[in-house]
Formats: structure tokens, C-alpha cells, sequence
């Protein structure tokens, strides 16, 4: 067994798979971190998503249905993140908390009342979203490392470089950084820090539905019972190992998708016990969170004293 | 004659619930004025401008902009009547350049959205060129001077067309020479055909910069003067109600043996950068030794390091004796050293708990405040109530919370707690900030005080008149190090200022 042959063509493609729900999610969390709430909800608005796609995919029978309510789904998670952290005032954390607890029990037991089934819920009337083939890529030797993907790879692409650019070049995305930088000086320039927060908490509500519904209804057609797997927090890892920035946030995605991607690779290749396996992201997520204390740390380098130190 | 009136506040009242912050102040300034707004804290300059402002609304009271009745409810009003303020804590986004700081919100774009950061860029020389001075642009606030960040301030006002500047207590944070830059920078604006208010306590800039001057105490104006035909006494006696005296009543100290003795420190800061560089003072029983110097050059450290809150990198604190560097505060504090920190609400007190609660805490697991680790609540009383008394901390009663105290009594508590432990030296920073004149001089007296029944005192102030009036030696802190040692009586402020400023000599 070389290294080489675990490297190579789909791994390419199973990373970037991998990679999506995290960076698409991570990136909410991005916007969310850098105006100042700590969007820990992320996880429940995920999960609500992917529970109404399934939902409405096997009631209509049609992924655009199901595509729609989840991210109404999504939308309706972050109000009430936002109803409950800006308007009524609860403590961030335990409003996120509240909303994943929330969203975990409320989909079970949705699921075994509609449903009738425990555990998972699987159907051939749920439509799920079919690859695409990116025609200007046909004949390239692109082709095969990025055509024939689902909408979610394709997503985050357009996402990091959009984001980026509202981030770093335009009047909202001053207003995002200042308000989570220091809110008074937002305020004192007109900027209705209010209104930025429950702006970036209403689209983390968008993306975090997306990449839900894209849980359920992309490479799977099924919804399990807390599906979302963790997710939302190693977005929100994701983000802060990524400086809250939309590139750096994407980077660091790439990093839990290569470990996911690894993951899966090595499964097939070895006789590994795949309980192991899938515990690769949630250890590569310790890892980060290392690393993040390790930067810091680093950043603080105490300057040494030298004959220099007075001028 | 309405015409020249650019702001007038007509019989402005704002109540507060238990204080009446403004109470019937007309207040009128002209246009192209320097207008200088002066009071003690608490005395209701604040409201008014955050009135002026549209942070807060008055309970009764009109306001005339340029002689046209307006309802100023928010700051947008405010900033769309051409009225810029200029905050005692700056309004800065640390990582932002200034040009990023100044155009926030209202930054130049293109069709499509997209900001034009070269364009802010020369927009932000071009108007800073116009006022006499100087930016560079790719200049992170983080890594800039107070007198910079200062700046950026006044250009953010002056970018969003504003023509009535209010600067609140601009000089507070300045060097005797950055203050005479400001100056400088004010009279610009003023030639420009700009109004500006300038709120401060400190009346000897009133006579040098202002043309009128408005003074307030306890919420109403006590009298508006031209400053040509007035003097400091006058506005003082105005502003407190009495004749002030600006000296500290003390005989000369008699120092006796040494009590701390600390020889070349070096101390970090929280950014990793060097704070302290080389300090070397001493401090003997019976004398008071002052640090004076602009904020920020390493004072903060240097207390930190004395009690034990920072970990020191290089050189000792010996303490009868004995090397404390890089012990644990409460080590520290069990030898008997005493601190009264320069922030008061967050180092020195719990503001949540009540006042025998702080009062009790250094005390409060020694008999016989509590035995076997159970409060004796009625001894607990008791001492209380009688600190209470002795500092003359004017509460209804000392299970009040802290936080409902005013600054000069929240400092009280702090100064009982700290000075009725019987210290053998006491570390003193900033003592009184925030507290109001009667108080000060109260905690003056207290200070002098412990030095004359024995005591070894260490006062580090950025007010610089304090530091003047109380301390016996006075050690000018400039950059991590101590420039200069003075006597208070030999030397005057221009000459502190050139030392509080590096220059050596």
C-alpha cells in the first residue's frame, strides 16, 4: 500500500464533498463571529433544514420543495435565535444551546410521529438533488476534478469568493467587522449594530439551511436522527481557526474535509473499524482547537530584553 | 443677533432616577467660538452634551441648532445637523486603519456597492492637509499614539461635514505638549469658520484656549463669563461652590528606614511588548513617592507588577528585605502591602455585591470576621458600620449594592478596605479618578495621613496637580522608564511636561 494510491483522483473529489456542508456552515458562522454573536444554534438550524427537506421532498415528491423548506426551516431557527438572544435579551450560548437541544428533540419526535419510523427515515419518494455537469468545464482537463458535482461544492465556491468580497469591500461588511470589534464605535457612526447582528444571524440561518438540506437530500436521500453530526460546532472551529474571515474560514474546512476524506479512503483500503473512522473529524476537531490556543499563544511572544530595548 | 447663536439648549432638565442631572440649563454657544463647558464630575456636563448629541433625551427643554428648533432623538440627527463629538474613550475599531475608522459607514462606492478604498484614502489626506495636519493611512489605531488616535477622532467628525465639535475632556489623556498640538489644531478649526465645545475640569486650560466659558455644578449653570474677564479663582469658586484650595495641607515628610527597594525591573505587558524597562525606585517609612506621566507609559505594569497581578521578567522588588517579584497577590497583600487600583470598578470592587460585602474583602477569612470558615455576621456588621463612619462612605446603609454608590463613594470603599488594614505600604493608582473635589481632598488627607503615622506610600496619578501636591518625590515615568526624580516645590509644569514628554533635560 503507497501513499500514492490513497492520494489521488477521487480523494480530490471526496475532500471537496466533505468539505462543503463544513465551509458552507462555517461561513455563516464567519459572518455570525465577526460582528460579535456566538452563533452556537448553528447545529439546530442545520438539523431543522434537513428534517423539513426530507420532509417536503417525500410530501411533494420534488427536491425544490424540499430545497425551500429547509431553508424556511433555517430562516425560522435563526429568528428565534434571534428573538431570543437580541430581543428578550438570553445569555448567546445558552439561547444556540437551547435551539440544538431543541432541534434534536423536536425532529425525532417529529420523525416517529409522522413518519412512524425511529432511528432513520428513508423513502424512494424522497427526490434528492442530482450532480451537475459544468458544461464549459467539458473537454478540459478539468472535467474530471470539478464537473458532475452536486450544488453544494459549486455553492461554496461562489460563496467564499462572494463573501469575501462583501467582507473586505463593502459598506456592510466594515459595518460586520466593526460592530463585532467594538460596537460603540459602529453605533457612533450610524451603524444599527442591532440590525447587523440579526442581519448576519438571519443569513447563518440561510446557509446553515442550505448545508442542512444538503445533509438529507445531496449525497444521501434519508434523514437519521442527529444528522447533523456535530457540524454546525466544527463550522464555528472552522471559522475561528480561519480568523472569522471567509477565506480563511474556507481554508480550514478544507482542512476537516482532507481529514474526512482521509477517512473514508483509508476505510476502504484497511481493515480499519469504522467507528474509528468516523471519528476523525471530531478529533481533527481537538486538534484545531489546539492549534488555536497554540496561536495565540505565539502571538503574545514576549520581547526580549537587550541592550537595545532603551533607545 | 439669533443668527449667530449656533447651538442653543433652552431650559433643559433630565432627570435620572434619584438625581436631577440637568435642571433648567440654557446653555449657548456662539458660532465660532471656543466654548468651554466646565464642572466637576457628576455636575451634569455629560447629560447635556449626550442631550446636544441625541444620545439621551431631555425631560423638558428645546433645542435651537443654528436658531431652528430641532428634535434630536438619535445620533444620526445629530451628525446630519453638523454636530461631531469627540468621546472621552475614543470610538475606535483597533484593527482598522484611520481612513477605515473616519469613512465607517459612510465610505465612498462605486455603482455596484463596491468601497473605494483609494478614494477614502486621498478624501482623508485632503481634509486632514486642509486642518493642519497629518495622517498615514495604512496606520492600524491599535499601533497608534493616543495623540494620533485623538486626531482620527476630530477627522471622523470633520469627514461627516460636521460644524460644532464637542470635544469631552480632549486634554485628559494628553502630554502638556500634545495638549499645546491640540490647541494648535482647535484655533485651525476655528479659523476654518468651525464651533467648537470644549468640556473639561481643568480651568487653566479654559483661560488659555477658550473664548467663553459656561460652569456648572450639581445640574445648573453657575455663570457664563468671557474668559478675558475672569479668572481661575472665580471659575473655581463657581465650580465647587467654595474657595477651593488647590494645595495638600502636610508638613515636610521625615523618612526613616527603607521599606521597598526596586532595582532594575522589567515588566511585559499583555501584548508581550515591554512595559516596564529597567525601574529602579525606593520608598522609605514616612514619605509619600509619586509617579507621574502620561497614561500608558508603563505605570499600569509597574503597579501590576508591585502587587503581584503581573509576572515580572528581569530585576527584584525587595520588601523589608525580601525579593517579592512574581509572588501571588495574596502573598503580597498577607505582608502587609495595600492597593488601591486604578480601575475601580473592575479590579477594585465588586460592583454587583454590597458594600460590607467589599468592605470584608481582604478580611473576610481572618478572625474575627469569621471562624472555621462561617461568617460572624454581626462582628461583620460592626466593622462595617464603623468604616463606614470612619470614611464618611454616604450610603443608607452598607448592604446597598456598590454599583448604586456614586464614583467618590464607590472609591471610599475601596480606600476603607484598604488603608484600615494598618498597611506598611500602600500602592495607590490613580486614586481619584472619577471622584468629585470634596472627595479628593478627603482621600489627599487620608494618604498623607498613613505617611505621617508611619506609613510607605507609593501614589501613581496622571493628574499631574496630584501627584505635585502630595507626593514628597516625584519620579516622571516616560516610556517603561523613569526619567527624571523631582522635588515637588522645585520644579513647575512647563518642566514636568518637557519630562513628562522623554525630554531629559
Amino acid at each position: 500500500m503507497e501513499w500514492i494510491e490513497i492520494f489521488d483522483l477521487s480523494i480530490f473529489r471526496s475532500l471537496l464533498r466533505s468539505t462543503a456542508p463544513i465551509a458552507i456552515v462555517g461561513m455563516a458562522a464567519a459572518m455570525c463571529s465577526a460582528a460579535g454573536v456566538l452563533n452556537i444554534g448553528l447545529e439546530g438550524k442545520m438539523l431543522n433544514a434537513a428534517f423539513a427537506g426530507v420532509y417536503a421532498s417525500y410530501t411533494f415528491e420534488s427536491v425544490w420543495a424540499g430545497f425551500t423548506a429547509g431553508i424556511i426551516a433555517g430562516l425560522l431557527t435563526a429568528a428565534l435565535f434571534g428573538l431570543l438572544s437580541f430581543t428578550l435579551g438570553a445569555d448567546e450560548v445558552l439561547a444556540g444551546l437551547a435551539i440544538n437541544i431543541f432541534a434534536l428533540a423536536g425532529t425525532t419526535y417529529l420523525m416517529r410521529t409522522i413518519f412512524g419510523q425511529a432511528g432513520f427515515f428513508s423513502d424512494p419518494r424522497i427526490v434528492g438533488f442530482e450532480p451537475i455537469s459544468v458544461s464549459f468545464l467539458r473537454g478540459t482537463f478539468l472535467e474530471p476534478f470539478l464537473s458532475d458535482f452536486t450544488y453544494s461544492v459549486y455553492l461554496m465556491f461562489v460563496l467564499a469568493i462572494l463573501l469575501h468580497t462583501v467582507y473586505y469591500r463593502t459598506r456592510l461588511g466594515t459595518a460586520i467587522r466593526a460592530t463585532g470589534e467594538n460596537p460603540e464605535a459602529a453605533e457612533d457612526a450610524g451603524i444599527n449594530t442591532v440590525r447587523i447582528k440579526w442581519m448576519v444571524t438571519v443569513f447563518s440561518g440561510l446557509l446553515a439551511g442550505i448545508s442542512g438540506i444538503f445533509l438529507s437530500l445531496e449525497n444521501l436521500t434519508m434523514f437519521t436522527e442527529g444528522m447533523s453530526a456535530g457540524k454546525g460546532y466544527i463550522g464555528l472551529v472552522a471559522s475561528s481557526f480561519g480568523n472569522n474571515t471567509p477565506f480563511g474560514t474556507f481554508g480550514a474546512s478544507l482542512f476537516f474535509g482532507l481529514g474526512d476524506a482521509i477517512g473514508i479512503r483509508l476505510q476502504g483500503v484497511y481493515e480499519l473499524d469504522s467507528r474509528l473512522i468516523l471519528m476523525i473529524p471530531y478529533a481533527l476537531t481537538v486538534v484545531v482547537l489546539i492549534l488555536i490556543g497554540i496561536r495565540q499563544r505565539l502571538r503574545v511572544r514576549p520581547v526580549p530584553i537587550t541592550e537595545s530595548s532603551i533607545e | 443677533m439669533n443668527k449667530d447663536i449656533a447651538i442653543h439648549l433652552k431650559n433643559i432638565t433630565k432627570e435620572y432616577p434619584g438625581v436631577v442631572a440637568n435642571k433648567n440649563v440654557d446653555f449657548q454657544v456662539f458660532k465660532g467660538e471656543i466654548h468651554a463647558l466646565v464642572g466637576e464630575n457628576g455636575a451634569g456636563k455629560s447629560t447635556l452634551m449626550k442631550i446636544l448629541y441625541g444620545i439621551e433625551q431631555p425631560d423638558e427643554g428645546e433645542i435651537l441648532i443654528n436658531g431652528k428648533l430641532e428634535q434630536i432623538n438619535k445620533v444620526e440627527t445629530a451628525i446630519n445637523l453638523g454636530i461631531g463629538m469627540v468621546h472621552q474613550e475614543f470610538t475606535l475599531v483597533p484593527s482598522f486603519t484611520a481612513p477605515e475608522n473616519i469613512g465607517l459607514g459612510q465610505e465612498p462606492r462605486n455603482s455596484q456597492g463596491i468601497i473605494d478604498w483609494k478614494g477614502l484614502n486621498k478624501l482623508v489626506v485632503n481634509i486632514a492637509e486642509k486642518y493642519g495636519f497629518k495622517v498615514d493611512p495604512s496606520l492600524k489605531m491599535i499601533d497608534a499614539s493616543v495623540g494620533v488616535q485623538q486626531r482620527t477622532e476630530i477627522l471622523k467628525t470633520l469627514y461627516r461635514n460636521a460644524n460644532i465639535l464637542i470635544l469631552d475632556e480632549p486634554t485628559a489623556v494628553l502630554t502638556p505638549q500634545e495638549t499645546d498640538e491640540l490647541f494648535t489644531v482647535i484655533r485651525t478649526l476655528v479659523d476654518e469658520g468651525k464651533t467648537v465645545v470644549f468640556i473639561t475640569h481643568k480651568l487653566r486650560e479654559v483661560m488659555e484656549i477658550a473664548d467663553r466659558v459656561t460652569v456648572m455644578r450639581a445640574g445648573e449653570v453657575q455663570g457664563v463669563s468671557e474668559t478675558k474677564n475672569t479668572s481661575i479663582a472665580e471659575l473655581a469658586s463657581q465650580m465647587v461652590g467654595r474657595e477651593v484650595f488647590l494645595q495638600v495641607k502636610k508638613d515636610d515628610a521625615k523618612p526613616e528606614e527603607e521599606i521597598l527597594n526596586v532595582e532594575d525591573l522589567w515588566v511585559h505587558d499583555a501584548r508581550g511588548l515591554l512595559a516596564v524597562k529597567g525601574v529602579s525606585l525606593n520608598i522609605r517609612k514616612g514619605e509619600i513617592v509619586g509617579i507621574a506621566g502620561v497614561e500608558g507609559n508603563g505605570q499600569s505594569e509597574l503597579v501590576e507588577a508591585l502587587t503581584g497581578l503581573r509576572k515580572t521578567s528581569q530585576g527584584s522588588i525587595n520588601y523589608l528585605g525580601e525579593n517579592i517579584a512574581s509572588s501571588s497577590p495574596k502573598n503580597i497583600r498577607r505582608k502587609k502591602i495595600a492597593h488601591i487600583p486604578e480601575d475601580r470598578t473592575n479590579t477594585g470592587l465588586n460592583t454587583q455585591l454590597s458594600i460590607w460585602e467589599n468592605l470584608i474583602g481582604n478580611s473576610y477569612f481572618r478572625k474575627p470576621l469569621s471562624t472555621n470558615g462561617i461568617f460572624n455576621l454581626k462582628k461583620i456588621a460592626t466593622h462595617s458600620n464603623k468604616l463606614k463612619e470612619d470614611f464618611d462612605i454616604r450610603a443608607p446603609n452598607i448592604s446597598l449594592k456598590v454599583k448604586s454608590l456614586s464614583g467618590g463613594n464607590q472609591q471610599k470603599v475601596v480606600v476603607a478596605r484598604e488603608l484600615s488594614e494598618d498597611p506598611i505600604l500602600t500602592i495607590a493608582s490613580q486614586p481619584t479618578r472619577g471622584v468629585d473635589i470634596g472627595n479628593i481632598e478627603a482621600i489627599h488627607e487620608q494618604l498623607v495621613q498613613m505617611r505621617d503615622d508611619g506609613g510607605a506610600v507609593l501614589l501613581v496619578s496622571a493628574e499631574l496637580d496630584e501627584v505635585m501636591a502630595v507626593a514628597d518625590r516625584v519620579g516622571v515615568m516616560y516610556e517603561g522608564q523613569i526619567v527624571k526624580w523631582v522635588n515637588p516645590k522645585e520644579v513647575d509644569q512647563s518642566q514636568m511636561g518637557l519630562y513628562m514628554a522623554g525630554i531629559k533635560d
